[in-house]
């Protein structure tokens, strides 16, 4: 490998005139791309970056110079029985929501995949919607559907809310999934003589299995940090975000920066994790070609 | 019982339940939010009624028109600076970095941010560029100003930067797969014409990745329109977007009908925003195989 | 022999497409019988509907006597290798192969000893552990069929085995089905739109065409008395020829093209004499003729100009313009003691003659398009 391609950058090199073989250091266009590229990545990552850096700030306002290290806004986070509750009903809420969202959306993905009925086309647009819509209408119309059908607010409805909002996303990547899916290889099943159930759990599902587990990693994290729903829906109950919010409204405390920490590195960590799983199980095996 | 009729039986048993959940969660809801908007308020909460009072109230007084033309108006110059900072980005990703793992590596590091919590990089902003922030500490601490500045935070110019932060993602997306699907030869056929760098770059690849941009537009301008929670964060008093006035009638205003007027007026928004852009991408659809 | 497959008066559409059209087809137990067709004429559709993965809107499905057309393709006793196999990625070989066994309730050693068995009738025991993925095309359908056959269907069914290989696997692969089937004596339906495939492997061909049968018949039969000049082109080339009948004379028909008279045997009805027929001759049929040569008086002996020459290797293809619409293509098979320096060179008038038993006569022009050439 390596060698090839040493060998074709000597060929490109000899090459006259090719407007991609450029000298080195004379692609002003390419340097100035890579300056404003970087640019672009640092101005995503200085406020996460910053967020981590002033958890570990001893100084209570943040604010530069950086006073010293410590471990203090991790402790009183993790002390704060508020906060540890708002934390529990987020991961009850959002584990709900990943429960509904695959109860529903699985099927439905397949419904769309495979079956022609009428009304599809309307029915689509709307499962599809609350991904399209801002969260506050999904919000707004379901607290006003509960207070008609006076529902009192509690995190069951937030439960009930997110599993709406969210569905579509397993809807999308398990329907994304369905479409690549050979059928033949189900004709095969059953062709060998397995039962329609038979074939569903050891030929579809399988296959499938990446796309379920990864869309579920997605609507875990999109619930646990969900406001725009939660905001219309949640009666005295806090979420974690919620708390978060009110919290800081009031003003900023280094320990939001603590709990932050914890979120955005679990949170990359599930991301990881989904995007190596949701990517093709065969392509990763990768030894074929 | 033949093949057909089972293959129908299948279909009632798995989708008579999600059929039913989503009519319940989706349909009725935007319905009810519909019939709401025709209510008039009463004190305490509001009567059934047909009236077309919400909305004319919303085009008749300025203080709602205001809030909406400004809406629009930051939310085209989100959807403009995201342009602006993720086109460099993406362009240098697509052409300049040969790499195929390297340019993956990148790709996926500017799209992490968005699964970082996103109240929490609404958060960080105002952590930065408060009068007690980041930003004036730092500038305090080198010694280019004397005073904090207040100019930084709680107005206009602090939205459109937290915000086209927290969607700078989802320009990046839909501007990667499109360049991505651009045919690396007709750039080169289009150098080989003669055309220069600027030239091909006008000619050819900009109308290519006119699908990705209208997306991009379309992601970046839907989801700042629907923000409620980083105009109130970083907005200050004058910069009520139209989610925020919404947030506030089903809050301390206690105006449920308006709020549900404004809802549909949004959702209608949203929803033509997308269709039409649905439209100008299938109408100028070329095919590169 | 008793038929192990019938089908009666089947039709299929999906949509306004009509797939299949009134389709009746017996399969004899043990028979290597081939649905021959181009694409969209309906030949994968029959197939699937004996696997019983399409449903007819009308007629029945017979296996073994027995009305199937209602059951499921798991309750039918017969197995498919798809167009691309249609391997399980997510199963390694073996559990591909034992998907059938296992599903069937056999016992996890039953099962093992069956594979290991298959596996090394394939001779892929050491890819055992492989995942499809990592296998080669030859392969991989080596495992397909074998995946299908450890089930001990009563009929293998085979949807365009050979489209994934390459010409060289093809024809090496044609011989080894081939000979599959003469050991196990087991009944094979096989769809292909390739004419040298089925006619080299099958015992019977069935011919279709835009969702209907045209012929059905062993391969020579249908090579040397095709019941359409579409079987006649579809199966090997053909030249086809409009003539107009000139005289009947006793199981002979004269017919004019151009200045040249052909006679053709009588087989079945005689048209009447004035009527435009069309008459196909295969190109290997036409013999060229030394100057002198002397022909039976019963030969056709026609005469014509060498237009081009077509050089095949072991063979020359000559195009000859006899006067009439369409040039006449001969096949002309090189030997030893001919090179094709030997030939006469283009523009030569020369003399050709052909059997009036190799030229066959359709009746019927008016439904055929009029582009056939050889």
């Amino acid at each position: 490998m390596a060698i090839q391609q040493a060998q074709i950058a000597n060929v490109r090199r000899e090459t006259p005139n090719g407007w991609h073989f450029k000298w080195a250091g004379f692609d002003i266009t390419g340097r100035a791309l890579a300056v404003a590229a970087g640019c672009v990545l640092a101005f995503l990552y200085i406020p996460i970056v910053t967020l981590i850096v002033f958890s570990f700030n001893s100084n209570p306002i943040t604010r530069l110079p950086l006073t010293g290290w410590t471990f203090d806004w991790y402790e009183k986070a993790f002390t704060n029985s508020n906060l540890l509750a708002a934390l529990g009903n987020s991961l009850l809420i959002a584990a709900a929501a990943v429960v509904i969202c695959l109860a529903i959306g699985v099927p439905t993905a397949f419904a769309l995949d495979r079956y022609q009925f009428p009304g599809k086309v309307f029915f689509r647009r709307l499962v599809l919607l609350p991904i399209t819509l801002p969260g506050l209408i999904t919000g707004i119309s379901m607290l006003n559907f509960f207070s008609m059908m006076d529902v009192s607010l509690s995190l069951l409805t937030v439960m009930v809310g997110h599993g709406t909002a969210l569905t579509a996303i397993v809807v999308t990547n398990v329907y994304a999934r369905l479409q690549r899916f050979d059928r033949r290889i189900e004709e095969a099943s059953s062709d060998l003589g397995a039962r329609p159930w038979q074939t569903f759990i050891k030929v579809t599902l399988p296959n499938i299995r990446n796309a379920i587990i990864g869309s579920s990693l997605i609507s875990f994290t999109l619930s646990f940090d969900e406001i725009p729903v939660t905001f219309f829906l949640t009666g005295r109950d806090n979420t974690l975000p919620m708390y978060i919010w009110s919290t800081i409204r009031r003003g900023i405390t280094p320990e939001i920066n603590a709990i932050g920490s914890v979120i955005v590195g679990v949170s990359i960590i599930l991301l990881l994790v989904s995007v190596f799983i949701m990517s093709d199980p065969v392509k990763k095996a990768g030894t074929g070609r | 019982m033949n093949l057909a009729q089972q293959k129908r039986l299948s279909f009632a048993a798995l989708m008579t339940g999600p059929i039913l959940w989503w009519i319940l969660v989706l349909l009725v809801p935007y319905v009810i939010m519909l019939m709401i908007s025709f209510y008039s308020k009463q004190f305490p909460f509001h009567v059934p009624d047909f009236q077309f009072g919400n909305y004319l109230k919303i085009f008749d007084d300025p203080q709602y028109f205001q809030v909406l033309l400004r809406s629009l108006k930051i939310s085209v110059l989100v959807s403009l600076v995201t342009f602006a900072l993720a086109y460099p980005l993406t362009y240098y990703l697509v052409f300049k970095v040969r790499s195929h793992r390297v340019r993956m590596i990148i790709y996926v590091a500017t799209i992490i941010p968005l699964w970082v919590s996103y109240l929490l990089r609404a958060y960080t902003w105002k952590t930065i560029l408060g009068t007690e922030g980041i930003l004036n500490s730092f500038l305090m601490w080198i010694g280019i100003i004397d005073e904090p500045i207040s100019l930084f935070l709680y107005n206009q110019f602090a939205m459109v930067v937290t915000m086209a932060y927290i969607f700078t993602p989802y320009m990046v997306m839909p501007l990667f797969a499109s360049l991505e699907k651009i045919p690396r030869n007709l750039i080169e056929a289009s150098k080989d014409l003669g055309v220069g760098r600027m030239g091909t770059f006008l000619r050819v690849t900009l109308p290519l990745s006119v699908p990705g941009i209208l997306a991009g537009f379309t992601f970046t301008f839907c989801l700042s329109f629907g923000d409620f929670i980083s105009p109130q964060l970083v907005g200050g008093p004058y910069s009520n977007m139209i989610s925020n006035v919404v947030a506030t009638q089903f809050g301390i205003a206690m105006n449920w009908p308006l709020g549900s007027a404004l809802s549909m007026i949004m959702l209608f928004i949203v929803v033509a925003i997308i269709t039409m852009s649905d439209r100008f991408e299938r109408a100028g659809r070329l095919d590169l195989n | 022999m008793a038929n192990i497959v019938e089908i009666h008066n089947v039709s299929k559409t999906f949509g306004s497409v009509r797939a299949v059209e009134d389709v009746s087809l017996e399969i004899e137990e043990g028979e290597f019988m081939t649905i021959l067709g181009p694409s969209g004429c309906g030949k994968t559709t029959t197939l699937r509907m004996i696997g019983g993965f399409e449903y007819p809107d009308r007629g029945r499905v017979l296996l073994g006597g027995e009305d199937v057309t209602d059951l499921p393709p798991y309750k039918r006793p017969v197995n498919m290798m798809f167009q691309d196999f249609a391997l399980f990625p997510h199963m390694t070989v073996a559990q591909n192969i034992g998907y059938g066994l296992h599903i069937a309730g056999l016992s996890k050693s039953d099962t093992a000893k069956q594979v290991d068995e298959a596996l090394r009738t394939i001779e892929l025991s050491h890819k055992a552990a492989s995942r499809p993925a990592e296998l080669s095309i030859g392969q991989k359908q080596r495992v397909a069929l074998a995946r299908a056959l450890v089930r001990r269907p009563q009929v293998l069914l085979l949807d365009e085995p050979m489209s994934a290989l390459d010409a060289q696997l093809r024809g090496a692969m044609q011989v080894e089905l081939k000979h599959l089937h003469e050991q196990i004596g087991l009944t094979f339906i096989m769809v292909t739109h390739d004419q040298t495939e089925a006619l080299v492997m099958s015992d019977r061909v069935t011919v279709m065409d835009q969702g209907e049968i045209v012929q059905i018949g062993t391969p020579t039969e249908l090579y040397d008395h095709p019941a359409s000049p579409y079987v006649a082109n579809f199966l090997g080339t053909s030249n086809i020829l409009v003539a107009t009948v000139r005289e009947i004379i006793s199981g002979t028909i004269v017919t004019d093209y151009g200045p040249n008279m052909i006679r053709a045997a009588a087989t079945g009805k005689t048209p009447a004499v004035g009527a435009r027929v069309m008459l196909s001759i295969r190109p290997e049929k036409l013999r060229l003729l030394a100057q002198d040569a002397i022909v039976p008086e019963d030969v056709n002996r026609l005469e014509g100009v060498i237009s081009e020459q077509f050089f095949h290797g072991d063979s020359v293809r000559l195009s000859l313009d006899i006067g009439g619409d369409t040039p006449l293509v001969i096949h002309h098979q090189l030997s030893s003691s001919q090179g094709q320096g030997e030939l006469p060179p283009a523009g030569q008038t020369v003399n050709i003659a052909v059997d009036p038993s190799s030229v066959t006569l359709f009746e019927d022009i008016a439904d055929h398009e009029p582009e056939y050439r050889a």
